[in-house]
């Protein structure tokens, strides 16, 4: 058993009076293509930040490939890819020249493999960052993570601000560049649905903390919309995880995780009741904003029509 | 071989590729012996996971559509066409199983289900014999 | 193995960041090269005895202006532009590029001190001059501390290096007050503060030696200022008659090896955190750009701007009093002493000079930034007024603070003086009229290069070229009574020019972005 390459373990991490991570624990094996979700200002930022010793933690322990980035940053930026969101580079510089800049910074820098991707990406050498498209600049930044072959690639929201076509463009970038050469890949993004085709694990961070790590396609199977009598959902409310509730008249759904558990109970004692299957986004969103409690009074709130 | 995933949709990723793959198969658009893309040509072809695409082969190997040839890459089954029907009527069990289940809790019972398939299929032979007959 | 040899990796992290930090330099090095070529050229005038002041004048206004200038850029310049976090994921301790940096700024710094002075040398040499002409046009030319530490047959080799000692000072304390600011202008403000609160300490300390007549204190006092920034160049000039060099050179040293080792150790440092709201520090996200021009839109432009040029002139008012303060003491044994008012005034014009350059730049400093320019600029009805709001405001901000200062000098005993003359009505007009030229070239060259430092240089020698034109084509060339109404025809004319250019230039978004 190998060690993980990413190993964080209770980090709590406050900017002032504001508190972005509480206790937050994690692991990521090697080989993994792992993605990392979460509002905007949820703390994805922090914790990658964190990983890469940029900032440092308040409490607990962090291991990115063995080494504590908080006293071997350059270690762990030696052996890792790094995308940032929003990636803003020396606009002066042409895109050959930058690659020829960072060669010496990377002890296993393969200067050939840099221009082969270049080539790959479409990257224009003689042209200036300046004038790249948002496109371009993205798949630069990728060329930079990736020439020095390194074992972990992280990236911020490297989809940010990409049109759809681009953004397709990217993750079969992705697919075929690191997870075909068994990279492990930590992705950070607030597109649920976009993350799912590419990813084998996703984590949901809400208020500094982890609330739900599992495989992709199992957390469709796992968290489900039920359907039923308000008091039969009373019990349910017990012996379950609710994660979001939507009142309906005499009746209530439900946002429930572990849902075949739920769903042997509701069997069990014959209850009534109705199962919808939910896409990616409204699971997120009962993970993130959802209420757990509180429908046992609630009225019916207006209905919202989403196209 | 044109597959088409829809993101965000409620079906699964695996689950959406293996029924267009099975469907392929039933069809006859994909014939025995014939060559599919390997898994990490179709994973950068519909910018999918690897691993789920390696998973969605190894089921439709289990199911019995596609086999696995050492070095050579993934084919279609020999058996493949009657192995997918078995693959789709499965699913049309569990689909018809869902429709049922709509259908009572909109207070239809069963007499009236019956009854409404039976138009259902009526509509279609009609459509069948018009068809056959203009051409 | 590369089909380009141009496209070979670099050997080393030096050669990278050498690499790096040259090209960004090296135009403007070229340009200072240029400006002081030039100015050097046109202050001589072809005339020998001119030329201790022309010199003098020259190197201590360059060096002060250009160690200021890339001294903020060395600080800010990366934050300002968005480099700073790449920068800082690089494999390298981020002191590496912070030390370069610094290093190649002080060569741009140098050179042009250098090239002054040897231009001098060798006009010196092919001119058979009088010598002592040249030594009493120096005597009373060049200052007293430089012809003390140097020697008064060494002036001009004196002024050269007391001209690098300055502007090494400046750069090294600038940058280091300066450091991790989210833009030049912050760090330029808040470092400006820095080094003048030092000299407002030395100030004061100063005072009480006085007020007590401690010599001791005297003595302490005097070597503190070769430890304060700028200090180094008055070299060991204000030493007294018995007291040795070193405690000056060691503490000049000492302070300036730490507030180096300060620069080194904070640079970078701390990870930049992402600018989430835009609705924090005044940013423009809080104006309704969809609705219709309203008066609470107007007061959110009007506060903002004053939000910005507000602090700079306090600041630059605070430390125009300090000096001046400072200057009364220092000089009150000189017999040539003036009154505090003209002390005042006189200072006021100099630092209000600069301060109007910085504060012209910053009125649009975000404006010209890329993402916010093209968000607002598709609001074509408001541009207009965006403009002219911010543009008088930031005026207002200015006038109002210069005007108190010049109010409380014409308050001072003595102070009706200095409105003595038979012209003083044109004159402080005139003056009014400059400055508002100043701000208003400053904030156009700002648009059109996008950098500090092409701003600045730019700015000040087009004013010393406008100010040589106006001299030589209405003072030499029209009659007396002509000349007035000559010069002042010709700042309006320029000053229409120049509010049209900067006004055309934001809206349509004119100018490149000078790297």
């Amino acid at each position: 058993m190998s060690t993980p390459a990413i190993d964080i373990q209770a980090v709590h991490k406050s900017f002032r009076r504001h508190q972005v991570l509480r206790g937050m624990t994690l692991q990521v094996e090697r080989g993994q293509t792992f993605a990392f979700l979460g509002r905007n200002g949820a703390g994805k930022t922090t914790t990658i930040q964190l990983l890469l010793g940029l900032l440092n933690r308040d409490e607990g322990a962090i291991r990115v490939l063995g080494h504590d980035p908080e006293n071997e940053p350059l270690e762990v930026r030696a052996k890792v890819g790094y995308l940032a969101e929003d990636q803003t580079m020396y606009g002066w510089m042409k895109c050959g020249d930058i690659l020829r800049f960072m060669a010496p910074f990377y002890p296993t820098w393969d200067h050939d493999l840099a221009l082969k991707y270049a080539k790959d990406f479409e990257v224009p050498l003689q042209t200036k960052i300046k004038h790249l498209s948002k496109g371009q600049n993205v798949r630069l930044g990728l060329v930079l993570a990736l020439a020095h072959r390194p074992e972990l690639v992280i990236l911020d929201d490297p989809a940010l601000g990409l049109d759809p076509i681009m953004r397709k463009q990217f993750n079969r970038d992705l697919i075929t560049h690191l997870q075909g050469e068994g990279r492990t890949v930590f992705y950070s993004s607030h597109l649920l649905y976009e993350v799912e085709p590419v990813a084998d694990e996703v984590a949901i961070l809400k208020e500094g903390r982890i609330v739900r790590r599992s495989e992709t396609e199992a957390l469709r199977r796992d968290v489900k919309q039920i359907i039923l009598g308000r008091q039969a959902a009373g019990l349910l409310q017990e012996k379950s995880t609710v994660l979001d509730f939507r009142p309906d008249g005499d009746d209530v759904a439900l946002t429930v995780a572990g849902v075949g558990i739920a769903l042997e109970l509701l069997h069990r004692d014959g209850v009534e009741h109705r199962v919808v299957d939910l896409d990616l986004d409204e699971i997120f969103e009962a993970y993130v904003t959802g209420k757990s409690h509180g429908w046992e009074t609630a009225e019916d709130q207006p209905v919202a029509i989403e196209t | 071989m044109l597959l088409r995933i829809e993101k965000g949709s409620a079906v699964p990723i695996s689950r959406q590729i293996i029924g267009q793959i099975a469907m392929l198969c039933a069809s006859g658009k994909l014939q025995p012996s014939q060559r599919l893309p390997s898994v990490r040509e179709l994973a950068r072809e519909l910018a999918v996971n690897q691993n789920t695409i390696l998973r969605v082969y190894e089921r439709l190997v289990s199911d019995g559509l596609l086999e696995m040839r050492h070095g050579q890459g993934t084919f279609v089954a020999q058996s493949a066409k009657s192995n997918s029907r078995t693959v789709h009527r499965e699913r049309l069990i569990e689909e018809l199983r869902q429709l049922a289940r709509q259908a009572l809790s909109l207070g239809l019972t069963t007499e009236q289900i019956h009854d409404l398939l039976a138009q259902a299929l009526d509509q279609l032979h009609k459509q069948a014999t018009t068809a056959e007959a203009s051409s | 193995m590369f089909s380009n040899q141009q496209q070979r990796p670099m050997r080393t992290i030096y050669h990278s960041l050498l690499w790096k930090e040259w090209h960004e330099h090296k135009w403007k090095l070229a340009m200072l090269v240029l400006v002081t070529v030039l100015l050097s050229l046109l202050f001589w005038r072809g005339e020998p005895q001119m030329l201790p002041v022309a010199v003098t004048t020259l190197l201590f206004g360059y060096s002060v202006l250009a160690g200021l200038f890339l001294g903020m850029q060395t600080a800010a310049g990366e934050r300002g532009r968005g480099t700073m976090p790449f920068l800082q994921t690089l494999p390298v301790s981020v002191r590496k590029p912070a030390a370069i940096k610094v290093l190649m700024a002080w060569v741009t710094a140098f050179v042009p001190v250098l090239l002054v002075v040897g231009l001098a040398y060798a006009y010196l040499s092919s001119y058979n001059s009088d010598s002592a002409t040249l030594t009493a046009m120096a005597d009373s030319s060049v200052p007293q501390v430089v012809l003390d530490t140097w020697g008064r047959q060494n002036w001009l080799l004196g002024t050269g290096l007391s001209g690098i000692l300055c502007v090494t000072s400046l750069l090294i304390w600038m940058a280091a007050a300066g450091v991790n600011r989210s833009d030049e202008i912050r760090a330029g403000a808040i470092g400006f503060l820095i080094m003048a609160s030092v000299w407002v300490f030395i100030g004061i300390l100063g005072y009480w030696a006085e007020e007590w007549k401690s010599s001791s204190l005297d003595h302490t006092v005097r070597v503190m200022m070769s430890a304060a920034a700028g200090g180094p160049s008055i070299g060991g000039g204000n030493r007294g008659p018995r007291e040795s060099y070193l405690p000056f050179v060691a503490a000049a040293v000492l302070s300036h090896g730490c507030v180096m080792a300060w620069f080194l150790v904070s640079f970078g440092r701390h990870a930049v955190r992402p600018a989430r709201t835009r609705g924090g520090r005044g940013k423009i996200g809080r104006i309704d750009w969809l609705g219709p021009p309203r008066k609470s839109q107007l007061t959110a432009i009007i506060w903002k701007q004053v939000s910005e040029t507000g602090p700079l002139a306090v600041v630059a008012a605070a430390a125009i009093l300090a000096m001046t303060s400072l200057a009364f003491w220092f000089d009150s044994g000189s017999q040539s002493r003036g009154s505090y008012a003209e002390l005042l005034a006189g200072i006021a014009l100099s630092v209000g000079f600069l301060v109007t350059v910085v504060a012209g730049m910053g009125v649009f400093l975000e404006d010209v930034k890329p993402k916010i320019g093209i968000f607002r600029r598709s609001r074509p009805v408001n541009v207009t007024m965006w403009f002219v709001v911010k543009y008088c405001t930031g005026l207002m901000v200015l006038a109002i603070t210069f005007g108190a200062l010049f109010l409380l000098a014409f308050l001072m005993p003595n102070g009706q003086r200095l409105l003595s003359s038979e012209y003083a009505g044109e004159q402080v007009a005139a003056i009014a009229l400059v400055f508002l030229l100043v701000y208003t070239l400053s904030m156009a060259c700002y648009c059109l290069g996008r950098q500090p430092i092409f701003a600045a240089v730019t700015a000040i020698s087009v004013f010393f070229l406008g100010v040589y034109t106006v001299d030589f084509l209405i003072f030499r060339s029209l009659p007396a009574d002509m000349r007035l109404f000559g010069a002042l025809a010709v700042m309006v004319v320029a000053q229409v020019a120049l509010t049209a250019l900067a006004w055309l230039a934001v809206r349509n978004n004119w100018g490149w972005n000078i790297e």
